[in-house]
């Protein structure tokens, strides 16, 4: 696996991670400053603090050898306050240290962590992040998550988010509205001097008639129009969903016709010994397969590239896991041929990324390893595997494995 | 002779990967000594500053390219190198690298002479 170093910089940055191995937050550093640019990494050293005092980011991360020293430095950084505006602070962890991230966040030292090592959730992070940066800073200073960080989905699921989303945030709005309304009340009623003469139980009967009363009504009548309208949409959605099943119950019937009437003529032609019109019976497939190569040594992936192009592939090639998945989201391959260890993403995270993005689910995937350890493949093949190549192997394995995967 | 010489450089193995063509193979075994080149540096740099995880991923990365060319003996060090480099021994893993280092003189010298 090659290294590379991943130092990110901004001079106003609302994201900072604090980091001690430049190899060991690549991953994570990477997915951070897809989804804002106003990031940066910066080393811990005797100049870490001023730095913080002084750009004060909306959210900082740890990711130092361990929780313990997280825990050591986040303190000194607050106690001498060095750190002391509001902020949202996350403690980058492994996988074997969780439990004490957990213990820390319970306790209210961290706001939340993250484990890194390793990196199996993206999207957690990611949403940590835009929470994070939320809580510190107004809508005019974030914009949010853009649209291309988002996976393609369809249309009209996309559209139910976004309208479940809303008839959420107007039901908080309500609420919020009514508790405005009651305390609004209450001053009143404090004001009109009425408290000596009227009972506390009184009051609550006049708050709950004039003001909750009506609030109630209108946050029902809210929902209720909300929830028409998502049920009204999921309706449609089925009512599409049978019409298209009978459309293609009708298309497969005057297909299955067809192919009867083709093996018809193709049997009596057999017995008139015509073999010409054998090929218009089986046509064959025109379509070129498109492989995907993911290999991080370039040399070897060179290798692979051109033994699958002398034989008419259509291949594309990815440095590791995550360049892969992008090129997955903008195009669709019919096989991926992918490596273990690689930087950024390794291809068991990698197969699992792209086992959630739209039609990645059915991609085929043959493993490329040198790995003779069993158990690594047996869990990579627990995601889909299809077959595996021992690398280097020979061009005729290769292309071996490969044709008995397309066909 | 004939068959340590094998070893340092297979030809065999490339063959079967890309086929006969010697001209790409020749372009592949000129990367291969760039590569390990600058592999080398990357490990040496990593023995300096004790970064055993630095030194097993490098190895490991050069093991995919030398495995590929026919470097059997190369790929073998390099294997034993991600071993030793998990154990954290110093020691070990500067013997390990001064092998190393030799074998792909070895591999070069193949090249260059037999070119």
């Amino acid at each position: 696996m090659k290294a590379k170093h991943a130092e990110l910089a901004s001079r106003h940055p609302k994201v900072v991670m604090v980091y001690e191995n430049a190899d060991d937050i690549a991953g994570a550093a990477t997915i951070i400053s897809e989804q804002i640019d106003e990031y940066r990494t910066i080393i811990l050293n005797d100049k870490t603090a001023k730095f913080l005092t002084t750009t004060k980011p909306a959210v900082i991360l740890f990711a130092l050898e361990d929780i313990t020293k997280a825990i050591h430095i986040y303190s000194q950084l607050v106690e001498e306050e060095q750190v002391n505006h509001p902020h949202y602070s996350i403690v980058m962890c492994s996988n074997r240290e969780s439990g004490l991230a957990f213990r820390c966040c319970i306790k209210g030292l961290f706001d939340n962590y993250f484990v890194y090592q390793p990196l199996y959730e993206k999207f957690r992070l990611k949403i940590m992040i835009h929470n994070g940066i939320r809580r510190g800073l107004s809508n005019d200073q974030y914009l949010g998550v853009q649209k291309e960080n988002f996976d393609e989905i369809d249309e009209k699921l996309a559209e139910l988010i976004d309208q479940s989303a809303e008839c959420k945030q107007k039901l908080l709005n309500r609420i919020e509205a009514s508790k405005d309304e009651i305390l609004k009340a209450t001053d009143e009623i404090e004001t009109k001097e009425f408290v000596p003469q009227v009972s506390p139980k009184e009051i609550m009967g006049v708050i709950n008639e004039e003001h909750v009363k009506p609030l109630l009504a209108s946050l029902e009548q809210d929902i209720k129009s909300g929830l028409d309208t998502l049920v009204e949409q999921l309706v449609a959605q089925k009512i599409a969903q049978q019409a298209h099943d009978k459309q293609i119950k009708a298309i497969s019937k005057v297909k299955l016709g067809k192919v009867e009437d083709v093996i018809n003529v193709a049997a009596k032609q057999e017995k008139d010994k015509t073999p010409t019109v054998e090929s218009k019976a089986v046509p064959k497939k025109s379509k070129i397969p498109k492989v995907l190569i993911v290999e991080d040594n370039l040399m070897y992936r060179d290798m692979l590239v051109n033994v699958l192009r002398k034989e008419k592939y259509d291949v594309e090639e990815a440095e590791d896991g995550l360049k892969a998945i992008q090129k997955i989201k903008k195009d669709s391959f019919d096989l991926i041929l992918m490596d273990l260890y690689m930087p950024k993403l390794d291809g068991i995270n990698a197969t699992k990324q792209i086992r959630l993005v739209n039609g990645g689910k059915k991609i085929p995937i043959i493993a490329l390893t040198g790995n003779k350890d069993k158990t690594i493949v047996r869990k990579w093949a627990s995601f889909g595997l299809k077959g595996y190549i021992v690398k280097p192997s020979t061009k005729q394995e290769i292309l071996d494995t490969v044709n008995k995967v397309l066909n | 002779m004939n068959e340590i010489k094998r070893q340092i450089l297979n030809r065999s193995v490339m063959i079967a990967l890309i086929g006969d063509d010697e001209q790409m193979a020749r372009h592949f075994e000129i990367e291969f000594l760039k590569q390990a080149k600058a592999s080398l540096a990357i490990i040496i740099e990593n023995f300096n500053s004790e970064n055993y995880v630095g030194i097993k991923e490098e190895a490991h990365y050069l093991k995919t390219s030398a495995s590929a060319v026919g470097a059997e003996i190369t790929a073998n060090l390099l294997q034993e190198l991600e071993g030793i480099a998990l154990q954290n021994d110093k020691a070990k893993c500067k013997q390990q690298i001064k092998s190393l280092h030799q074998s792909v003189s070895q591999v070069y010298e193949v090249i260059r002479n037999e070119g």
